[in-house]
């Protein structure tokens, strides 16, 4: 089952990567969303991933069963999904704003916060 | 002194929800602002008192051990860290008093600042990497807001960038709580 997971999470990371270099916000933003997937995928696989054995403590016994799959990491990634939903809600809603103010979603034409100066403004002309 | 050690990040926790609950009077959500910084400052110096005494204290919430509860720990480190963010909150909130114009916006600032206090307060008293991760969030989510208040074009294209690089590095603060 691991090496299945394995290769998942390299998939979507690799997806990641190609959103993430796009100079579209909204490219960026669903490459964040699976970029936080491939996170949990990897923290659900630490935990160990085992069929039908549920994690609980035979009675007259004082430790699991072995071969169960640790509990922990799988309520922490419940907690991270949350984390990363919310998250994922405000860069989207940070998106839809920003639009309606810059009437863009190319970073490179975001300038409100940093113009261009006079220099580099007349270097990229000659450039271009 | 196991209390002191949750005081820190119940207190803005409490001035955050009060002074959203409030928003509608100006005068009583300055009020609890100031009240809650001037709070955070006295369980700061309380905390950093204690530690100083008697050495590193921590506390498991709720009686849970290690690797299921939530543990929180003040070393002489964390401690005046705490104190130094309850100083520099108290201060932003004296500042804010006289540098904001009223209106709707101004509302939203002091409940954001107190969670933002909240989060840094749970991060540096944090007795783990994953709960380290999760104050880490609740500050950054307070940070963020606070960064577009307002919604002029360049705040926006500010927090664009400011939120482009902070999730790619709780993505990965995220893969290193393995």
């Amino acid at each position: 089952m691991e090496p299945i997971v394995a290769v998942i999470v390299g998939v979507l990371m690799a997806a990641t990567v190609y959103l993430m270099l796009s100079r579209n916000f909204v490219r960026f933003i669903f490459g964040l969303a699976l970029l936080s997937h491939a996170a949990n995928l990897v923290i659900f696989a630490s935990g160990g991933m085992t069929r039908a054995r549920p994690p609980l403590i035979a009675p007259g016994e004082s430790a699991p069963l072995p071969d169960i799959s640790n509990a922990v990491p799988q309520a922490l990634i419940l907690t991270a999904i949350v984390i990363s939903f919310s998250l994922l809600t405000f860069a989207l809603v940070l998106a839809f704003r920003t639009y309606q103010e810059l009437e863009t979603v190319d970073t490179d034409r975001m300038r409100a916060a940093e113009p261009m100066s006079a220099g580099a403004d007349a270097g990229q002309r000659t450039v271009g | 002194m196991n209390w002191l050690l949750v005081c820190p990040i119940v207190i803005p926790l409490a001035a955050a929800v009060i002074g959203f609950a409030g928003r509608g009077s100006e005068r009583t959500q300055k009020a609890v602002s100031l009240a809650g910084a001037i709070g955070l400052s006295g369980a700061a110096a309380g905390l950093l008192s204690s530690v100083w005494r008697d050495g590193i204290a921590s506390v498991q919430i709720g009686q849970w051990p290690a690797p299921y509860g939530i543990t929180l720990v003040a070393d002489h480190l964390s401690a005046a860290m705490v104190a130094v963010s309850a100083l520099i909150g108290l201060a932003t909130v004296i500042y804010a008093f006289g540098d904001t114009r009223p209106g709707p916006l101004s509302r939203a600032l002091h409940p954001l600042l107190h969670a933002l206090l909240a989060g840094v307060c749970g991060a540096f008293l944090a007795g783990d990497v994953f709960n380290l991760y999760v104050w880490f969030e609740i500050m950054l989510i307070a940070s963020l807001a606070l960064l577009v208040l307002g919604g002029t074009p360049a705040q926006l294209d500010g927090a664009v960038r400011y939120a482009a690089l902070s999730l790619i590095a709780t993505a990965a603060s995220d893969c290193c709580t393995v």
